[in-house]
């Protein structure tokens, strides 16, 4: 882990792994003829093939990832496969604005996904953002503007297109995240409203220990760290783009959720793949995506808290998926993926080495390096209890 | 005043100068309890704490007669200064002639049999994990531990490195402990001196001298000053260990200073 972050923040080790995190993900596309990422790689559940068919959700949301990478490794094609990605999301979109669920298979036709939809509107605004052009703006606030239609004004929920029928979850923080990110573009009102209806709702949901029962997969059972992680970022992204100040009920639920989760992760050294609503843990597995995406999430709220522990736990909990990460010359295809979860029959996309796990690693591992730069910098200046 | 004192480990330095100087100041330490450096649940509560190589350097550590490392060189010029030339808790208690008890844990039974009935006035934290209630109920005044950190501000692990990070001054508190993770009542704020340090390694080095004359200080000081300031919880936070890449960054900065004419 030092070796990976010196202080001025550039290693050839940490471009070792993004390196090798941006070659699984640019496989992962290539495998589809440009058309999709591939959700998963396994040798168990697709032995010939190695990969999965494409995920339009996941493929979404990994086009701001392939714009930093090709932005910190200084290669135009990754950024090139961003463009391409986002120009195939756009051709998923349906009459009505919605976003497909489930695996691409050519030829059918999907059912539109309220979740699926928000994360392929964080791929079209940051292909929007980079390329000014604006078809991508114009269909991220059309599918937008479908999930504010599909929203139930009287509940704030959504009741319909979802994962588990009728199960209207809290990481839906992570739509109404994406609707913010429209609306703060082209400030349409309506889907501010909506988005802000939703996050209310869900703010009802948190119980006193400081979990929101309902942020797991399926209606009580334990959530995986990966929906946790869904909702507390969704809150964070919200609540900076909201723009309320410190005293943003979003950040203080993101805070009140975060922190039991930070003292459980520093008291037993390690984070449980999945907890029930009072934090018991299911401690023989690590759900490694659901480690990247609470350290990406836990560094944004040390920057908008000023709490400087949450930047301290996020790293240290990346240090497992880091140890994780396929770097053996044997590891083939999978060579610089991370795997659903560890061991490899953790309970997360059991033997699976889904796309999304290798897009959060790499976020995580951008975001540390940012955040280190910036802590350097701010002791430099300001760091008088130094000098 | 009539005090017991806790070492962490039998080659504590230390405890070893608490033990000494308590007693040239005319205190009476008429206990002494050590906790083994190794036993199965301490290692497994370093490993967790502190990964697995840093877990297994401290517990060489604590076997070894002190190495000079840049954390135990300023403790060794301290007890040199006062000619404290023993490093071994035993031999210290002895020559001042307290009880000693080598124990698992300090809460256990033997461990606080060895502290009933003595009439103390006071406890001397000076290293040992975590202490329970029926522990702290044995003292007449409490307990007194010295925090390498500012409180309330402060609570907790590595607390000289949060506050150099948190750009605060580093600092020792000294508080009557109490359940509570470092919540107990405020006796005196103490500077470190020597800063800025070399390294956080020497930072911590220089906050164990500090902590040692506090205590020696404050042993006194409560004599005459029974009132202590209440902390304020809500204002501070419990910190943990501080990931290696922030150590690793206060340490870069620290050498800077140094460099600087």
């Amino acid at each position: 882990m030092t070796a990976l972050f010196t202080s001025n923040g550039k290693t050839n080790e940490l471009e070792r792994r993004l390196s090798a995190a941006a070659a699984f993900l640019r496989r992962s596309v290539e495998i589809n003829n440009g058309a999709g990422s591939s959700a998963y790689f396994s040798r168990v559940y697709q032995p010939k093939r190695g990969w999965s068919a494409a995920y339009p959700e996941t493929t979404g949301y990994l086009i701001p990832t392939l714009y930093r990478l090709g932005d910190r490794l200084a290669d135009p094609t990754l950024v090139e496969l961003g463009h391409t990605q986002a120009d195939w999301v756009l051709g998923l979109q349906g009459a009505d604005g919605s976003l497909p669920g489930g695996l691409h298979t050519p030829g059918k036709t999907h059912e539109p996904s309220v979740f699926n939809t928000g994360q392929m509107i964080l791929g079209l605004v940051a292909a929007a953002d980079r390329t000014g052009d604006e078809r991508f703006l114009q269909s991220a606030e059309r599918a937008a503007l479908w999930l504010s239609s599909e929203l139930n004004p009287a509940t704030g929920r959504w009741d319909r297109h979802a994962y588990v029928d009728g199960h209207s979850p809290a990481y839906y923080t992570r739509v109404a995240w994406p609707m913010l990110e429209v609306s703060s573009r082209t400030q349409n009102d309506r889907i501010r409203s909506a988005s802000v209806s939703a996050l209310d709702a869900i703010l009802n949901d948190q119980v006193e220990s400081g979990s929101i029962p309902s942020w797991s997969f399926q209606p009580g059972k334990k959530a995986f760290t990966h929906t946790i992680a869904y909702t507390i970022r969704g809150l964070i992204e919200s609540s900076r783009l909201i723009g309320e100040a410190a005293d943003s009920p979003y950040l203080n639920a993101a805070f009140a959720a975060s922190e039991p989760l930070m003292r459980k992760a520093e008291l037993k050294g390690k984070v449980a793949g999945a907890f029930d609503r009072d934090w018991n843990g299911d401690d023989w597995y690590v759900c490694l995506t659901g480690n990247c995406q609470l350290a990406t999430a836990w560094m944004k709220l040390s920057d908008d808290t000023g709490d400087i522990r949450f930047l301290s736990t996020a790293l240290k909990v990346l240090e497992t998926p880091i140890r994780s990460q396929a770097m053996s010359r044997a590891s083939g295809q999978a060579h610089g993926s991370i795997a659903g979860s560890s061991p490899f029959f953790g309970r997360y996309l059991i033997v699976r080495r889904p796309n999304w796990a290798t897009k959060f690693y790499a976020d995580a591992l951008l975001d540390a390096e940012a955040q280190l730069h910036d802590a350097s910098q701010a002791l430099a200046t300001t760091g008088k209890a130094t000098q | 005043m009539r005090v017991a004192v806790t070492a962490g480990y039998s080659r504590s330095q230390h405890a070893c100068a608490v033990i000494t100087l308590l007693e040239r100041a005319g205190h009476e330490v008429v206990a002494v309890n050590v906790v083994r450096a190794f036993t199965p649940k301490r290692a497994r509560g370093y490993v967790r704490q502190l990964g697995v190589k840093k877990a297994a350097a401290r517990l060489q550590q604590r076997y070894q007669k002190s190495a000079a490392t840049a954390e135990v060189r300023p403790v060794s010029d301290f007890c040199a200064t006062n000619k404290i030339t023993s490093s071994s808790v035993t031999d210290c208690a002895e020559a001042v002639g307290a009880t000693i008890t080598v124990t698992s844990n300090l809460n256990a039974d033997d461990s606080l049999e060895a502290l009933r009935g003595k009439d103390l006035d006071l406890i001397i934290y000076a290293g040992g994990g975590i202490l329970r209630q029926p522990l702290l109920d044995i003292p007449k005044i409490g307990t007194l531990n010295a925090h390498a950190g500012p409180l309330p501000d402060i609570r907790g692990m590595n607390s000289s490195e949060w506050a150099l990070l948190k750009g605060q001054v580093p600092e020792i508190t000294t508080i009557l402990v109490e359940r509570g993770v470092d919540t107990g009542p405020i006796v005196r704020r103490h500077p470190i001196d020597g800063q800025p340090a070399a390294s956080i390694e020497h930072l911590r080095g220089l906050a164990t001298v500090a902590s040692i004359k506090a205590i020696v200080a404050d042993v006194d000081h409560l004599a005459t000053n029974p009132n202590l300031e209440k902390q304020d919880t809500t204002v501070g936070r419990q910190y943990f260990v501080m990931a290696q890449p922030l150590v690793d960054l206060l340490d870069g900065a620290l050498a800077k200073s140094r460099q600087r004419p």
